[in-house]
């Protein structure tokens, strides 16, 4: 495919990702509104959110590197989401996949983390450190069991390559590594819950005792930039799991329904349990998560 | 023609001559008595150079008699050499004594006493050797009691008692065996004795050689005999110790050699070694907890002796040559003699008058070091080849027992010489004028040093193959620099800088060096860390005066491990090094004790490498590529002794107890080139070793497993526990020492997958590691130069005061991390594939998490340092000096290039990696693309994909938000109040707290608190020499019936 074609699908895809990101995000908060017994805000409201952070002035920075965090953070998540095939076998919503592996994904999850990171600090605010300490310390732990997963997995179809990963799947729904590799997908999907930062995994965030984390001094156009950062790299980690455990995607719609019902999996958890501790949600990801990769491992192994 | 009887008559004669000659004045009689030593000195010289050139031992009959009846005296190049040993000594010793303005008997007694012992070495008769050491005896007893020293008569009169004692023992055994063969010359009764049949015959033989046995046991104060030698070296003046050692002691051990050629049979000949291998353990031990210098010298003198007589039976059964006894015997002379006359200048007793001793001279200074250098065993001293050239003869009959017995004593003494050296080490007090020392003490010392480097250098190049020129060239320019370390500040960096970049040019350049070969590669991570961390230093105050010569000899030693031929090379490069960088890291501001425990651990990782060289030399290989030709059980056994060698080298988890310390407590100029080349010198031996030496496997389940994949797994477990260790680091250079030794760990982890894959991943690593490392470390160093402290709690927010360093760690943390598009990813991918490649899938799966753990200090560095709020009393701070900044820039130029063009390192390599290795290889794809059959990447793409998304952001940024104002540190969202001061509200301080709560006890230094325990169980056991030797007369007594009962009980045991 030409170049400029393909760079074209590209920004059509992030742009199309964030909007079915911020429509998924309405959901939730509506979702979760109505089990905590309040009527909730409209499914726009994001819109709305990102909206009023584009318009609003921006007038102060804490300098070069703290400006460069949200274009890491961004940057980071759309580079993510577009090295992931969203529909295998449609060149078009395959993106720049051809050009890495697995592997390049997965350390590629941690470019827009660490730039990030690195702006916030740069902000001067004690929460700002605070929050990313927790959040790497919690992605530290919940790779863990991720990591494991991943190599029972590429081991067992013998390829980095996502697309033999999801070519290794086809057939029926019983084909899916979901159903072929139980314990690599129960290690994988504990693992997923720390990756989404919903509760009992939320103390990165700490929405209630601090602002909010290490994005305390973020504002305005900023928060615009890491809103949708975040959003596409929240979609690009469901189109992993997607390809990884359930078979891909042979249509658009079906991977539009796929990545809705995997964002459900991190909400019903987080509904229905209270907020871990930093070390409680360390233990968490070392104990029974740990415990499946490895076994995931052995069992491919032997 | 001269006799050789002059030796001995002159000095007698003299030495009666001597009152007479003081009447007519103290400098007549001090003229004549130094002429007539230079005189038989030069005749000494003569005769020895006539014996080197092959002329035949001069055989002179006293008496006017043949043999049996009268005595004969032998001159051959042994005798010669001990005989010109003993005459250099004495000139000195007389100096020395003149110096303390003691009379002439003390003048009168040292000429008895090197008589008697120029007789002891030439004689060939039994009772004349008694009489001899009577004679020797008698005028140490009196030189004893003639000193001032606290404790000398007392010593003197215990020596003499105990002397006697053995002078029965010996004057018993001598006369049973003159009624047996109706003879005294040694040459014949050895005949006769061979001769002897019959059983109450030999038993009553046996009873002999116990006697002769114990007799001398005491004589050369083995074990458990040494406490009134050790009581007289504490005792008596040090200078005249020094005359003792270079004199009575070589005689007594030239005898006791003599004798051995009367033992029959290899019983008592093991039991002879026995008896040294436990002094020479024993003793080293003992000295390990002595606080007293000179006692503790004196215990080393046991320890030597023990050495010597440990090899002895060995060089009369012709296994070791005679000439490596020799100059182990040579070199403890001048060593203990130079150490002996420097404790007399110093005249410090106790260990801590020792701190920053002679630091003011630089003579004085460097023969102390090197004297000890000599004494440890250590090249390019003659005890180092007399050392190496014994294992090897022992290793060729496989006596494993007796190799071991002398590594485990040689690291033992290293545990109290350089605990000494420590002292020394140690800084002194600036303001205090700088002592005078008198001439004459410090040209004995100091010729005796030089003496023991000339020797040693000389008799090296004899065996060893030629050096490479450019590391000639090196340690030329390094031993230039330490000799001339008073230069002003500033030369002395510069000419080592210039040095090292031209070596590095030179070698580099067109025509010189090809990193498609391992040795080539390893050259080049050597030529340029050396270079650029020369380059560094010149941006940091000067730890100490020498620091830039030793920096020089210590790149050199180690270009010559990587391109020296041949296993002694290796190994000569190898020590060479491991003291050179000792003696570097002590001279940190606290480096004294970190460079004590490094070189404790640099020993053992020697001396594993030798017993592993050991192996293959023992086979009659001498090339790392011979290694291929061991078989079964010696292959198993050299890999494993190498790979243990290496594996504490380079600090993997359990013995990775040096190195934290060792590298944050060195100067901080140092530490970029230890992190980054030196920790990649084992990795250089692990090469060469897997390249030649078949994988040893055992089996388990159905598949054999090699013992790789035990050091696969060390290797992750060193990269996870450093990693968990560095993020509880308060201390910025300890944080990345941390983390250097668990990048090597994957670096282990990735060669020992023997596979292409995986050699391509550990070299990549190997390289990127030197660069991104040292870079980190020289950016570090530039920071705490600044901040003036390494606490990265007490920093923050300096991104503003200091951007290039803070340019450079992210640079330097993204490399690390493997976070795409720098070459970090590369090396995970390339680790990665090698894993799966190889099926390894829990290795796979546990450094895959393993190195994210590393995350966590990455960020705590650079936020600590960098980000966050700036402190108030940093406000002033300065970016690093230039050196400093050029280093880094130069590194990270490198860095960028290996990011983008992998192939550029890779590719070169590819040939040899081939020949090696054997599996499924790296596809080197168009456009600098890698791929395996696994998965692919393209690192060219990779750069050009992010720097486009991240203009894309950076645009799309600027559209929504035009420059903007840049408000003060404090200017944050507070909740509506005032922050408190910067100093309060910077999160830094113990950062991973929940980790150490989620961790557990992985997160203490559990092995750093098991050595501890072992060392404090060391010392209780050294604790046992005090217990031992009393002091007390009757217990000696009793060890001497001890011993014979045990000898008795023996030799009875083994005659039934």
């Amino acid at each position: 495919m030409d170049l400029a074609l393909q760079i074209l699908w590209s920004l059509l895809g992030v742009a199309g990702a964030i909007a079915y990101g911020l429509v998924i995000g309405g959901v939730i908060r509506k979702v979760m509104a109505r089990i905590q017994g309040r009527v909730g805000p409209p499914l726009w409201q994001p819109f709305l959110d990102l909206g009023k952070a584009v318009f609003l002035r921006t007038e102060v920075t804490h300098g070069p590197m703290f400006w460069l965090g949200p274009v890491f953070r961004f940057g980071g998540g759309a580079g993510m989401f577009l090295l992931v095939p969203l529909v295998v076998g449609v060149p078009e919503l395959e993106f720049f996949t051809e050009h890495g592996d697995l592997l390049l994904v997965m350390y590629f999850m941690f470019f827009g983390s660490l730039g990030m990171a690195l702006g916030a600090s740069r902000g001067g605010h004690p929460h700002s450190p605070i929050g990313i300490s927790r959040g790497l310390a919690q992605m530290t732990t919940f790779e863990l069991p991720f990591s494991f997963a991943i190599v029972a997995l590429v081991a067992a179809t013998g390829s980095w390559e996502i697309e033999a990963i999801v070519a290794a799947q086809q057939g029926g729904v019983l084909d899916w590594n979901l159903f072929q590799h139980p314990l690599a997908a129960a290690a994988a999907f504990l693992a997923f819950l720390g990756m989404n930062m919903y509760s009992p995994f939320d103390i990165v965030g700490a929405p209630n005792e601090i602002p909010v984390g290490p994005r305390t001094e973020y504002h305005s156009a900023f928060q615009s930039m890491l809103m949708s950062g975040r959003t596409v790299f929240g979609i690009a980690k469901m189109v992993l799991f997607m390809n990884l455990f359930l078979g891909g995607a042979g249509t658009l719609w079906v991977a539009l329904l796929k990545i809705f019902a995997l964002y459900f999996w991190s909400v019903f958890v987080g509904a229905v349990n209270p907020r871990f501790r930093p070390d409680q949600s360390l233990n968490f990801f070392l104990r029974w998560p740990a415990v499946f990769g490895v076994a995931a491992v052995l069992v491919v192994m032997l | 023609m001269v006799d050789p009887v002059l030796l001995i008559a002159v000095p007698i004669g003299l030495a009666f001559l001597l009152p007479l000659l003081e009447k007519l004045g103290r400098g007549l009689a001090l003229a004549v008595h130094l002429f007539v030593l230079l005189i038989l000195l030069g005749l000494a010289a003569f005769w020895a150079w006539d014996a080197w050139g092959g002329a035949e031992a001069i055989v002179s009959v006293t008496g006017g008699r043949a043999a049996p009846l009268g005595i004969t005296l032998r001159l051959g190049l042994a005798e010669a050499v001990l005989a010109v040993v003993a005459l250099l000594a004495a000139p000195f010793a007389l100096l020395q004594l003149d110096r303390h303005e003691q009379d002439v008997r003390a003048r009168m007694l040292q000429l008895v006493l090197l008589a008697g012992a120029l007789g002891l070495v030439m004689t060939r008769d039994l009772f004349n050797t008694f009489v001899f050491i009577e004679i020797t005896g008698i005028a140490t007893y009196a030189l004893a009691a003639l000193g001032r020293e606290e404790g000398g008569l007392e010593a003197g009169l215990k020596y003499a008692l105990l002397g006697a004692v053995a002078s029965a023992f010996l004057l018993l055994g001598i006369g049973v065996l003159y009624k047996t063969t109706g003879t005294l010359d040694i040459d014949r009764m050895a005949v006769l004795l061979a001769e002897v049949k019959g059983a109450e015959a030999l038993l009553a033989l046996s009873v002999v050689f116990v006697m002769l046995l114990v007799g001398f046991a005491a004589e050369l104060k083995l074990i458990p005999l040494n406490g009134p030698g050790a009581d007289l070296y504490e005792g008596v003046e040090p200078g005249v110790a020094a005359l003792l050692v270079a004199t009575v002691v070589n005689g007594m051990l030239f005898t006791f050699y003599k004798v051995l050629a009367l033992l029959p049979g290899d019983a008592w000949l093991t039991a002879v070694s026995g008896l040294g291998a436990v002094t020479f353990v024993g003793a080293n031990l003992f000295a390990l907890r002595q606080t007293r210098v000179r006692r503790m010298l004196g215990y080393s003198s046991s320890a030597q002796l023990g050495l010597v007589v440990t090899l002895l039976p060995f060089v009369v059964q012709g296994v070791v040559p005679l000439w490596a006894a020799g100059l182990l015997v040579l070199n403890h002379a001048l060593a203990k003699g130079a150490l002996l006359w420097l404790s007399s200048a110093h005249g410090g007793r106790e260990l801590e008058d020792w701190t920053g001793a002679f630091s003011r001279s630089t003579p004085l200074h460097l023969a102390l070091f090197g004297a000890a250098l000599a004494l440890s065993g250590l090249p390019p001293f003659p005890g180092f080849l007399g050392k190496w050239e014994a294992l090897v003869g022992l290793a060729g009959v496989d006596a494993w027992g007796w190799i071991a017995a002398l590594l485990v004593g040689s690291l033992i003494e290293f545990g109290w010489l350089f605990g000494w050296l420590r002292r020394a080490q140690g800084a002194n007090d600036a303001e205090a004028p700088a002592p005078a020392y008198e001439p004459a003490a410090v040209v004995g010392p100091v010729v005796f040093a030089a003496l023991a480097l000339a020797l040693g250098g000389w008799a090296l190049h004899a065996v060893m193959p030629a050096i490479p020129v450019t590391v000639l060239a090196l340690l030329g320019v390094g031993a230039l620099l330490l000799a001339a370390r008073d230069l002003p500040d500033g030369v002395p960096g510069a000419v080592a800088f210039v040095t090292l970049t031209g070596a590095a040019g030179w070698e580099i350049g067109p025509g010189g060096l090809d990193i498609g070969t391992f040795d080539g590669l390893f050259a080049g991570i050597v030529l340029v860390g050396g270079a650029l961390a020369a380059l560094a230093a010149l941006g940091l105050p000067t730890a100490r005066r020498g620091y830039h010569g030793l920096f020089v000899l210590l790149a050199g030693s180690t270009l010559l491990v990587v391109q020296g031929e041949g296993l002694l090379a290796f190994f000569v490069g190898w020590e060479l090094m491991t003291w050179t960088s000792w003696a570097l890291i002590g001279q940190g501001r606290r480096g004294a004790r970190p460079a004590w425990i490094y070189m404790l651990f640099g020993g053992a990782a020697g001396f594993l490498l030798l017993a592993g060289l050991l192996v293959a030399l023992g086979a009659g290989v001498d090339t790392f590529a011979g290694l291929a030709s061991l078989k079964g059980g010696a292959a198993v056994a050299a890999w494993t002794l190498l790979a243990l060698g290496a594996a504490t080298k380079l600090g993997a988890f359990g013995v990775h107890v040096w190195a934290p310390d060792a590298y944050t407590e060195a100067p901080d100029g140092l530490t970029p080139f230890l992190s980054g080349v030196l920790s990649k010198v084992p990795i250089f031996a692990l090469v060469l070793v897997f390249a030649s030496v078949a994988t040893p496997t055992f089996t388990v389940a159905k598949d054999g497993l090699g013992l790789h994949w035990l050091l696969a797994w060390l290797g992750a477990i060193t990269g996870f526990g450093m990693t968990l260790l560095a993020l509880v680091q308060e201390d910025a250079k300890k944080l990345l020492a941390y983390s250097s030794v668990g990048q090597v760990g994957y670096i282990v982890l990735a060669l020992a997958l023997m596979t292409p894959l995986g050699w391509n991943a550990a070299l990549f690593h190997a390289v990127h590691h030197l660069l991104f490392k040292a870079m980190l470390f020289v950016a570090i160093a530039g920071v705490v130069l600044r901040v003036g402290t390494r606490n990265m709690y007490q920093m923050g927010g300096l991104i503003s005061r200091m951007p290039f360093s803070f340019i450079i760690v992210m640079v330097g943390i993204i490399a690390l991390s493997g976070v795409p598009p720098l070459a970090g990813f590369t090396g995970k991918w390339l680790l990665y594939e090698a894993l799966v490649d190889k099926g390894w899938l829990v290795l796979a799966a546990f450094s895959m998490f393993a190195s994210l753990v590393a995350f966590l200090y990455l960020y705590r560095l650079i936020h600590s340092v960098f980000l966050g709020q700036l402190k108030t009393r940093n406000r002033e701070v300065r970016e690093a000096p230039w050196p400093l900044l050029i280093a880094q820039g130069a590194l990270m130029a490198g860095i960028m290039v290996l990011s983008i063009w992998p192939q550029a390192l890779l590719k070169p390599l590819q040939p040899a990696i081939a020949a090696t290795v054997s599996g499924t290889p790296l596809e080197l794809g168009e456009w600098g693309a890698l791929a395996t059959p696994y998965g692919h990447f393209s690192p060219l793409w990779m750069m050009v994909f992010v720097g486009g998304l991240f203009v894309f952001s950076l645009v799309a940024l600027f559209v929504l938000s035009p420059p903007i104002k840049q408000v003060g540190q404090l200017d944050i969202v507070y909740a509506g109040e005032v922050p408190p001061p910067p100093e309060q509200i910077h999160f830094a301080f113990d950062m991973f707290r929940p980790y150490k709560r989620a961790f557990g006890p992985l997160m203490r230094d559990l092995p750093t608190r098991a050595w501890r325990g072992f060392a404090d169980s060391v010392e209780a056991l050294a604790d046992l020499g005090r217990k031992l030797n009393t002091g007390n007369g009757q217990t000696y007594l009793l060890y001497f019936v001890l011993l014979a009962v045990v000898l008795a009980a023996a030799g009875l045991v083994q005659g039934a």
